[in-house]
């Protein structure tokens, strides 16, 4: 069986070949491996089997990402194509799928054999259900996976094979970070708005309560479409998912899709003038409360406890 | 110029916790209604800015059955200039079939912008603008777009990256296929109570499908609704003491 494994850099740069890399061992067992990658394999990767690592140039194109990828996999017909789900994937993954006329399956959690079938698992209808999908042969598959470092490996490092950059689609292309606060992914505390706030002025003025509470300011879908906030501030299914020790959702509704996005969170709290909101089903602590008039109470509370603060740690 | 928008009615992603139920491989819903989804709603004002900013045609494409009708008189009544329904049943379906069935209606009527939503709301598949654009000839694909503007011979866009946001400009001779996310700017305007009544009364082509080619294929074996883990305590008491309790609490759970 032959199996391709296909990384960005910043895949490889996170460890995310590694985890990529058990998946396939532990799946296939002994398989030939073809790693089409977006940058040069970390120096002490190493594979007991037979690996060929191909480099393509990647940047901000789509189309050089995707032209590159298409001539690294040539004339190979692996049995199965992995990618991390992320940025490379979306580029890439489906497109490749199509032309190549494969069936593809991405936001799979687990992989597991059955009887002879390999069966995946991904949730579905905004994290609702969870859909157990069996895949055939042949398929394109985006894993969520978690960094593995790929230290103490044995073997011999991989062949690399390394291409030129194909011709793009973008005149030019910049990318422009649109949000300098706290990064969501790592924040132990996250403070969330939504549309039950009103206005961009109650939006903005919840950054006073995260910085009280060392943390990060999220939005909900509907409060990056009023443009209270940017999207890189969006949590959900498909903004940031987040895993903070503590998410504070105020004015927050708690569609599905948003829900997803939170439930790896340690506590959820939620603050919501309606008590039938379906935030409060996903909370560990419930406030029916109109928001504007608890913040001052609240924020005058917190500043007696924890100080006026400017930095990210934790209170107290 | 043409641009083909495709549009899908879904279960109301808003619905609560619960009026979803989950057997086999089968979706209970009998409460719930049929909502145009939200990215596609992101995909149909897209759409929509494309064609007043160029004087483009706009077809809106619905796969499915009768409950995209609602789907379809949405795009009709913020201004798509025609609105196709490609008849097959309503049920999970592999996403490289769903992009087969798709390029039905590309074949019928080529365009030269594909706009699609990021993710349809029920599967959360997220994968079929991909495949739609590998399936027909290789088009290339431009995923998580925010803003397309005309300027001159070229588009300018944005799309949605890590941290940020792309710039990017393009010739726009090119045929292309989009998949777009939310944004203020792709935010659905909401149609004039005319232009609603006027699009009820306007026609949906219905066109037959035939199966795709059989081949392997993803087959969904069961659904599980996933539990609500949460212990959903409540604090009670007058604005004051709600104030102070849940200061207290905040700052214990931040330790």
């Amino acid at each position: 069986m032959d199996v391709a494994l296909c990384l960005s850099a910043e895949e490889i740069a996170k460890g995310l070949g590694g985890a990529l890399r058990q998946t396939a061992e532990e799946l296939f067992g002994d398989h030939q491996t073809f790693i089409l990658a977006e940058a040069a394999p970390p120096s002490e990767w190493r594979w007991p089997g037979r690996s060929t690592w191909g480099i393509a140039p990647s940047g901000g194109d789509p189309e050089v990402r995707y032209r590159a990828l298409r001539a690294l996999l040539g004339d190979l017909r692996p049995t199965y194509l992995l990618f991390a789900e992320g940025p490379l994937f979306e580029a890439v993954g489906a497109r490749l799928a199509g032309a190549l006329g494969r069936t593809v399956l991405r936001g799979v959690l687990t992989l597991h054999w059955q009887d002879g079938q390999l069966l995946a698992q991904k949730p579905v209808f905004g994290g609702k259900a969870m859909a157990e999908i069996s895949v055939p042969e042949g398929a394109v598959l985006a894993l969520e996976v978690e960094p593995r470092p790929t230290a103490d490996e044995v073997g011999s490092p991989p062949e690399t094979l390394r291409l030129s950059a194909p011709a793009g689609l973008l005149r030019e292309t910049r990318v422009e970070a649109v949000h300098s606060g706290q990064d969501l992914a790592s924040a132990r505390v996250i403070v969330s708005g939504g549309r039950g706030l009103g206005s961009q002025e109650a939006f903005s003025d919840l950054q006073e309560l995260a910085d009280l509470l060392g943390g990060a300011l999220g939005a909900s879908r509907a409060a990056v479409d009023a443009g209270w906030a940017s999207p890189a501030q969006q949590v959900g299914l498909t903004g940031q998912k987040v895993a903070p020790d503590l998410y504070l959702a105020i004015g927050i509704s708690g569609a599905s899709q948003h829900l997803s996005g939170i439930q790896k969170a340690k506590t959820v709290v939620a603050v919501n003038s309606d008590p039938k909101a379906p935030i409060f089903s996903a909370a560990d602590l419930g406030v029916v409360a109109d928001w504007h008039a608890l913040r001052p109470l609240l924020l005058s509370a917190l500043r007696s406890r924890v100080g006026p603060r400017s930095d990210a740690g934790s209170p107290g | 110029m043409h641009i083909m928008v495709f549009v899908k009615a879904i279960l109301d992603p808003e619905a609560p916790v619960g009026a979803l139920s989950f057997e086999g491989d089968q979706v209970r819903s009998e409460s719930v209604r049929h909502v145009l989804g939200p990215f596609e709603a992101n995909a149909l004002e897209l759409a929509m800015k494309l064609k007043e900013a160029t004087g483009a045609e706009c077809t809106a494409v619905a796969l499915g059955g009768a409950e995209q009708e609602t789907a379809l008189r949405t795009a009709l009544a913020v201004g798509a200039t025609r609105a196709l329904r490609l008849d097959a049943p309503q049920r999970f379906r592999d996403p490289l079939e769903t992009a087969m069935l798709l390029a039905m209606a590309a074949k019928e009527q080529p365009a030269d912008l594909y706009c699609f939503g990021r993710q349809a709301g029920d599967w959360d598949e997220g994968v079929v603008a991909g495949c739609f654009a590998g399936l027909l000839g290789d088009l290339p694909f431009l995923p998580l777009v925010q803003v397309v503007r005309p300027e001159g011979e070229d588009w300018l866009l944005e799309r949605e990256v890590p941290g940020g946001r792309a710039l990017d400009r393009l010739p726009r001779h090119h045929r292309l296929v989009l998949s777009v996310t939310n944004h203020p700017f792709t935010t659905l305007r909401l149609p004039k109570v005319r232009d609603v009544l006027q699009a009820n009364r306007r026609p949906i082509e219905v066109l037959p499908t035939e199966e795709p080619p059989t081949g392997p294929r993803l087959t969904l074996r069961r659904l599980v609704a996933r539990p609500v883990e949460r212990r959903g305590e409540r604090l009670e008491g007058s604005l004051e003491a709600l104030a102070e309790a849940l200061a207290d609490r905040l700052v214990a759970f931040c330790r």
